[in-house]
């Protein structure tokens, strides 16, 4: 049976940060990846890392954005040395050949974003994201990791004493089933945007790492905390940069109406995330859009200025929307963007689950609390992928390898020969996607309503019944993406019972949780983490709560949150 | 926008038990308008009409690099093609990257293309060449390279990759000179003393199509010209490639024109000459022998001129990519 | 009506690729096409020379291209590579002043006339197809091809990089289609068309350079071609002269009639031997031809 000390699945720039700490510690550390490490959805991130670097900015400052921004439900321990922290990560990306953009004189060139009271993102050119992924990529491949290449994990495996032994892994390739044994394994599975229709994911963010330690007995943390975009394209989902309202673009309903000056008269276009995405729902609801879209309106703009400063998205929506912003309007809507909520791990990585760990957005720490600031995830992902890379490794010493029964491996070859088994029931995979991604824009997006909340999760019963049903056309071995994604599927139906119970219980908007029946934060009540757990006994999701972490600081106590 | 039928061509291919590739051309029919995406229209065939259909793809947004593939004939991605660019009286036809083992339909197995660019030392390395400082006009050249996402439709398209499977590749020579032009990294010299060995940067064979099939403007030809470029500068001219490039500058400025009847003695040597005497009766039989002393150019005088010039102040001409903020 | 150009026609056809030469001369005189000799015009250098000295191959490009300018004429070409050489350079000038204005600064002090940017450089096959009514082409056709099926070779450095020739490139170019349609030919669809015919690593990737020529010729051949045509002398070596040598090293036989478009103008416009050049091919088309009641 193949082991290695330490597991890390997902091989975006959390995981692989996390591998090379492995890799100084000199521990056996190997990669399980369901796509290439370049194919990562880290690259996709366009804006930026943020870190105090400037002598002129502090640690301090950037501390007391995150807090405030995060609503006053992140732990503050974390953010602390998330914060403190960011400048060197930075400053190593950048060592190991990150060509981020400069000013004169040499030093990372630096931008201002939402939320932030400096300018302190660095960038490199428009594709920040994807030069740190392919950077870590360099070092993984210079430090010779074993990477699991196109590797799905299906099974999470613990002992008897509830301590992680492993995983089950399913070679996409080939289609086999092995169990790979290790003293820890480290989730870096990312987010779980899939589980809704609209959303800027990649189709390969289906939160495999949170499901299955959902399964595995450890807590995801606020899994109702899921940030909408306010401008992402009607038919794909697909971001469109906040930029191109930062170089004036209005917001129009479909009466040519800029309303924005009915909810943020200041602001407009510019407040924050959470408050734009709102207006934009309460339009839509209430008849003044298009097809479920509003619309960005960069005519005015004039072409010369379009194509001298937003090119790239005006190309994007050329190509995916069909719309040249130059002679009309982008049809957008909020979109599923960024999980705030995850695996429950302390401020190293740590999940109350023996030997399991997670960084990235697939874990909870919390640094984002109930709302993430633009530029605060790459940096989450290389701060913490490798404090908890660290962590893990220290924690290793000592560890001996637990008992990984055959029978699990056994039981999740049942299950494959079971789906391709399945007569023909009517139920196709991506229809029953549709309906429970569908269902959760539509009961649990940018506005919850208790009378339709509580609809929503009537269906989920119907749903996992239908799970049960689902018919797969491929019954090959190599390369079986209809089997993987029926996997895949079922992560999404458990990752959307977290979301749903927790957004049912917690009676409070904060952040990116808007509930209409109770449109105010509730501190005194509510100021807590929401914990889901998988009950086996009753076969659903379990809430409990845990206290917010704090350092006793009188500027980060709960204020207003204006902008 | 109107919504057309379109006919999807798709190249099924399948391993058989022996392990050969079993291939057949299926046709699906698929509602759309111009600009719906391919990768839209491979969707819908798998979800709605045949969930056997196999392809990758994760971003959907032109960033990962999942989803290249032979769409009307050029490798391109599948999320940022429309339609009704590449139909063809409402017919598309798709198969998989050429030049690359295939394990079902359009997925290919992208281990060989990887074990090209690891070739190249995929990373900066440490040594006495590093720059002190990264100005802010340092990356003017490696901002095209670091564009690319490593979807090997250059590889696909690569007209040398087809019928040389030791070249190695646009992508990987792309990658090359993103470290070669990097002011951090500190083994410049010895990567292009690399890159020169057989197979590498002088067999590329200039058709350019790696710049046209370039989901992401990286230009690789481009970056193998200037990786050329900074080889010759540095002395590395042994080999056929460069001493045929070099031979340019020589006959412009002693006759005006290529003098192609000692140019291959001076590419491949004397042996070389000797195993291409075959070649050349065979050429000669038509009359085609270029003639000893070619017709001279009016006002070589002026070139001798501009040449001393150049080489007395030299002329950065290079192209930059422009500066990106972003948006 | 007459249209005046300079004339490029580049090294290997004032070399080996003669044919080409008199075939383009011979068809522009029929078509009223005045091509002037460029006298003080050097080789282009290639992209060896962009890649050797990348400032002298820009100065030795604005001498040449200066030169046309200076007789008040757009220049025409009937090689590829000597065509996207110039056309990459005159591209920059024209887009980047301070460049030309270097190059200039340095031309002028060898005697050189300053190059302005002011004119197009143009491959023959454009000026025929896009420049000409296709009435007045198509009404010298005395031989028409009745049917004929050509393989069009395009080559590769008329097409790419695609921005910055003077007429459609890239995936959409089409000349030769049309030229082959004017003629009364069938064009014929394969893959290949706008490949690379190897000429550039001839000598350094040998065996590489005849396995592209068997590739691209098997491929029309399988298609249907009866004859292959290119815009180009280079293309022309390649795909014809090393036939014989790439089916050595491929071991099948190819033996597929290939000619310069001019030279397939030549034959439509029922030109004489020493316009259309045809036995200076290595592969003979006069079987193909006699088939179609062509000569």
């Amino acid at each position: 049976m193949k082991s290695h000390d330490l597991i890390i699945v997902g091989a975006g720039l959390a995981g692989m940060r996390a591998a090379l700490e492995g890799v100084k510690a000199g521990i056996d550390v190997a990669i399980v990846t369901k796509i290439h490490p370049l194919r990562s959805h880290s690259c996709a991130a366009q804006g930026g890392v943020n870190g105090a670097i400037d002598p002129r900015d502090s640690r301090e400052s950037h501390s007391y954005d995150t807090v405030k921004g995060g609503d006053y439900i992140g732990d503050e321990d974390a953010i602390e040395l998330m914060c403190h922290e960011a400048p060197e990560s930075i400053l190593e990306m950048d060592r190991m050949g990150t060509p981020f953009s400069r000013v004169e004189g040499g030093l990372i060139a630096q931008r201002a974003f939402g939320g932030a009271s400096f300018n302190r993102t660095c960038y490199a050119a428009d594709r920040t994201g994807q030069v740190m992924l392919h950077t870590l990529w360099e070092q993984l491949v210079k430090a010779d990791v074993r990477v699991y290449e196109e590797c799905s994990m299906l099974r999470l495996v613990t002992d008897a004493e509830k301590h992680v032994a492993g995983i089950v892994v399913y070679d996409i390739k080939t289609g086999e089933v092995f169990p790979l044994r290790g003293k820890a394994v480290l989730m870096a599975t990312g987010g779980y945007g899939r589980v809704f229709l609209s959303n800027t994911n990649a189709t390969t963010n289906t939160g495999d790492g949170m499901a299955l330690a959902l399964r595995a007995g450890a807590p995801l943390a606020d899994m109702e905390f899921v940030q909408f975009h306010p401008t992402g394209l009607l038919s794909s989902g697909i971001l469109v940069t906040e930029g191109a309202r930062g170089e004036g673009g209005y917001l129009i309903n479909v009466h040519g109406e800029r309303f924005m000056s009915k909810y943020a008269p200041n602001k407009l276009e510019l407040a924050s995330r959470d408050v734009v995405s709102r207006a934009e729902q309460t339009e839509i609801l209430e008849g003044r859009g298009k097809n479920g879209a509003v619309f960005l309106d960069l005519r005015h703009l004039g072409k010369e200025k379009i194509l001298e400063r937003l090119p790239q998205i005006r190309q994007l929506a050329i190509d995916l929307e069909g719309v040249d912003a130059i002679h009309d309007p982008l049809p957008i809507r909020p979109t599923a963007h960024y999980s705030m909520g995850g695996i429950r791990t302390n401020m190293y990585g740590a999940s109350p689950l023996q030997g399991l760990f997670s960084a990235g957005e697939a874990a909870c720490v919390s640094v984002h609390g109930a709302n993430r600031l633009g530029g605060n995830s790459l940096l989450d992902t290389i701060v913490f992928g490798k404090i908890t890379g660290k962590h893990c490794c220290d924690w290793l010493k000592g560890k001996v390898l637990r008992n990984f029964a055959a029978s699990e491996v056994d039981e999740v070859k049942s299950r494959i020969a079971d789906l391709k088994r399945r007569p023909d029931q009517g139920v196709r995979p991506l229809a029953l996607l549709q309906r429970t991604a569908g269902g959760m824009n539509q009961y649990f997006g940018v506005f919850r309503t208790p009378e339709i909340m509580q609809e929503g999760l009537a269906k989920l019963p119907a749903i996992r019944a239908d799970y049960e049903k689902m018919h797969l056309d491929d019954k090959s071995d190599e390369f079986n993406i209809d089997l993987l994604r029926a996997f895949e599927l079922g992560n999404l139906i458990d990752l959307s019972e977290c979301i749903m119970r927790g957004a049912v219980a917690r009676q409070e908007s904060r952040g990116a949780h808007a509930r209409t029946d109770f449109p105010d934060r509730d501190d005194e009540n509510w100021r807590k983490h929401t914990l889901s757990q998988w009950d086996p006994g009753k076969q659903e999701v379990v809430l409990s709560y845990e206290a917010v972490r704090t350092v006793g600081k009188a500027e980060y106590a709960p204020k207003v949150r204006t902008y | 926008m109107p919504v057309n039928t379109y006919t999807i061509r798709i190249q099924r291919k399948r391993k058989t038990s022996d392990g050969r590739i079993d291939s057949h051309w299926k046709e699906y029919s698929v509602k759309a308008t111009e600009t719906t995406t391919i990768l839209s229209i491979l969707e819908e065939i798998k979800g709605e009409q045949d969930g056997t259909l196999t392809f990758r793809q994760s971003c959907r947004s032109a960033i990962c690099g999942s989803c290249a593939m032979k769409i009307g004939g050029r490798t391109r991605l599948a999320c940022k093609t429309h339609v009704g660019v590449v139909a063809r009286d409402n017919v598309v036809e798709i198969a998989s990257q050429a030049n690359q083992p295939v394990l079902k339909d359009m997925a290919i197995d992208i281990g060989p293309f990887f074990e090209r660019v690891h070739k190249i030392t995929p990373y900066l390395t440490e040594g006495p060449e590093t720059d002190a400082v990264t100005e802010k006009t340092a990356y003017d050249q490696v901002n095209h390279v670091t564009q690319c996402i490593m979807c090997g439709s250059c590889y696909s398209d690569c007209t040398m990759a087809e019928v040389s499977p030791e070249f190695i590749g646009p992508a990987a020579l792309a990658k090359a000179f993103r470290f070669v032009s990097d002011p951090r990294e500190g083994q410049k010299t010895k990567r292009l003393r690399q890159l020169a060995e057989p197979h590498m940067m002088w067999s590329c064979a200039r058709c350019a199509m790696c710049v046209e099939t370039c989901p992401k403007d990286v230009k690789p030809m481009e970056a193998i010209v200037k990786l050329r470029t900074r080889s010759v500068a540095k002395g590395f001219n042994d080999g056929p490639g460069p001493k045929h490039a070099l031979a340019f500058h020589h006959d412009i400025q002693q006759s005006g024109h290529l003098n192609e009847f000692t140019l291959m003695m001076r590419t491949v040597g004397i042996m070389g000459t000797l195993e291409e005497l075959g070649t050349a009766f065979h050429l000669l039989k038509k009359g085609k022998v270029p003639s000893l002393f070619p017709h001279k150019s009016a006002g070589l005088a002026e070139l001798a001129k501009i040449y001393e010039i150049l080489e007395q102040n030299p002329l950065d001409v290079e192209t930059k990519a422009k500066e990106v903020v972003p948006e | 009506m007459s249209i005046q150009f300079a004339y490029y026609p580049g090294c290997a056809a004032q070399q080996v690729q003669k044919e080409a030469d008199a075939a383009a001369r011979a068809v522009a005189r029929e078509l009223g096409i005045t091509l002037h000799d460029m006298p003080r015009a050097t080789c282009c250098g290639a992209v060896s020379l962009r890649e050797t000295k990348p400032a002298f191959s820009l100065a030795v490009a604005a001498r040449i291209l200066s030169e046309a300018e200076e007789s008040g004429r757009h220049l025409v070409t009937i090689c590829n590579t000597c065509l996207q050489t110039l056309t990459h350079a005159n591209h920059r000038f024209k887009n980047e002043p301070e460049l030309l204005e270097k190059i200039n600064h340095v031309i002028v002090q060898a005697g050189v006339r300053p190059y302005k940017a002011s004119i197009n450089v143009y491959h023959l096959l454009w000026v025929i197809t896009d420049q000409l009514d296709p009435k007045a082409v198509k009404a010298k056709v005395v031989k028409p091809l009745n049917g004929l099926k050509v393989a069009p070779f395009y080559g590769c450095h008329n097409l790419r990089p695609e921005e910055i020739f003077d007429a459609k490139a890239g995936e959409a170019a089409d000349h030769l289609d049309r030229l082959i349609l004017l003629l009364g030919g069938r064009p014929v669809v394969y893959d290949g068309h706008d490949k690379c015919c190897g000429f550039h690593v001839m000598l350094s990737d040998k065996v590489e350079m005849r396995s592209m020529v068997a590739r691209n010729c098997l491929n029309a051949k399988d298609a249907g071609a009866e004859l292959m045509i290119t815009p180009c002398t280079l293309c022309d070596m390649s795909m014809g002269s090393f036939q014989k040598p790439a089916e050595q090293v491929v071991g099948k036989v190819i033996e597929l009639p290939e000619m310069n478009f001019a030279q397939l103008i030549a034959v439509a416009f029922g030109l004489d031997e020493s316009a259309a050049g045809l036995d200076r091919l290595h592969v003979s088309p006069h079987a193909v031809l006699a088939k179609q009641g062509i000569r």
